[in-house]
């Protein structure tokens, strides 16, 4: 092939035809939306779960219970704004120009990584302050023992449910920062283009 | 099937090859380009209610197909790739084409699919968009530069592309 037609290469380009299984894509939103329910579902549990945990910490009146409790409180309520601000990012408009469209998800990515970086700091911040309060209380608590034991199972599953939620904020972070990478590295070739 | 679905359906009954040949323009791996297309389409779906004919409807679905391909790259999972897009046999072949003709268009139009991929990403958003036979006008509203770059980007792009051509066949 030496210097083909345009026309040519026009009507051997456009040659290719393609089904449209269009109600696959409708399954597929519908599936998206449940997930999406089932997430944000859990993320109002959780919320209720941690204020409700932390006031019942601050209800025994104690000074382990009001760190403790106001430290649950003030994480959960953190945690839940923090979801609440993600949720409220301005999304891309598929709509838009390719140069405008690329730039929204610039900005979009860089504030999530951001985003994951913040939360894992919160996150770790968060496990070393329970791990510190759960030797605290285990060490030298003057409560019955069974109370001090039912505190520390409480603690116990609330940090496993952190660790979790760590698991889950590094590899956010990782695969955000991944894709940050390759939008810098696509906008750049853009602009370098003309 | 509701109105949605019906207007969903029948667009992408005009415009579901177009919607398939960018997708192959920017993944080569064909569970991947599969994926892409659906995710073209859930993004039409999506946007067809913001649709208000200030542009042409193909002018608009190929700027989501675009930028939807765009992000894909972008977010472009780690998972290995399961089968090279050329395993693929979905070819209009001419009408009036004999068995052997059939054959030589296919490798022709791998190749030149082959040759589209290697571009660079702006020569080959624009490259796509010219084999579509959009206008330099569309071309610029889709990519969102001014009518005089679409043409010099349009430009180097088909140069660039006939180059890798000739490439191939020496």
């Amino acid at each position: 092939m030496t210097a083909p037609d345009w026309k040519d290469l026009e009507r051997l380009w456009q040659s290719h035809a393609a089904a449209a299984p269009a109600l696959r894509v409708i399954r597929k939103q519908r599936r998206r939306k449940w997930l999406s329910t089932l997430v944000l579902g859990s993320e109002v549990v959780i919320t209720i779960a941690g204020i409700a945990f932390g006031a019942w910490f601050i209800a025994l009146g104690t000074t382990f219970g009001l760190v403790a409790g106001g430290g649950l409180v003030v994480f959960t309520l953190f945690a839940a704004a923090a979801s609440l601000w993600a949720r409220r990012l301005p999304s891309v408009a598929m709509e838009e120009s390719v140069t405008a469209a690329l730039a929204a998800a610039l900005r979009r990515a860089r504030v999530s990584v951001r985003w994951g970086f913040a939360t894992f700091w919160i996150v770790a911040a968060s496990l070393v302050f329970y791990a510190v309060i759960s030797f605290l209380w285990a060490a030298g608590s003057d409560y019955p023992p069974a109370l001090v034991r039912r505190m520390l199972v409480v603690l116990g599953v609330w940090m496993l449910w952190s660790a979790l939620a760590q698991g889950v904020a590094i590899y956010y972070y990782l695969s955000r920062a991944r894709e940050l990478a390759r939008l810098e590295e696509m906008a750049r070739a853009l602009a370098a283009d003309g | 099937m509701n109105r949605p679905e019906e207007e969903l359906a029948a667009l992408l009954r005009e415009h579901g090859a177009l919607i398939a040949r960018i997708a192959r323009s920017h993944e080569s791996d064909r569970g991947r380009a599969e994926e892409l297309v659906q995710d073209i389409h859930l993004a039409i779906w999506q946007a067809l209610p913001r649709f208000r004919g200030e542009a042409n409807l193909r002018t608009y679905v190929a700027r989501i197909a675009q930028n939807r391909s765009v992000s894909h790259v972008a977010r472009a999972a780690r998972t290995p790739p399961h089968a090279p897009l050329d395993a693929l046999g979905d070819v209009l072949p001419s009408e009036d084409a004999s068995p052997e003709d059939a054959v030589a268009e296919r490798d022709a139009r791998r190749r030149l699919e082959r040759a589209v991929r290697e571009l660079p990403l702006a020569l080959k958003l624009a490259v796509t968009l010219a084999l579509e036979g959009f206008t330099p006008d569309e071309v610029a509203s889709v990519l969102g530069i001014s009518t005089s770059a679409a043409a010099v980007r349009l430009h180097r792009a088909k140069a660039a592309l006939q180059e890798r051509l000739e490439e191939r066949s020496t």
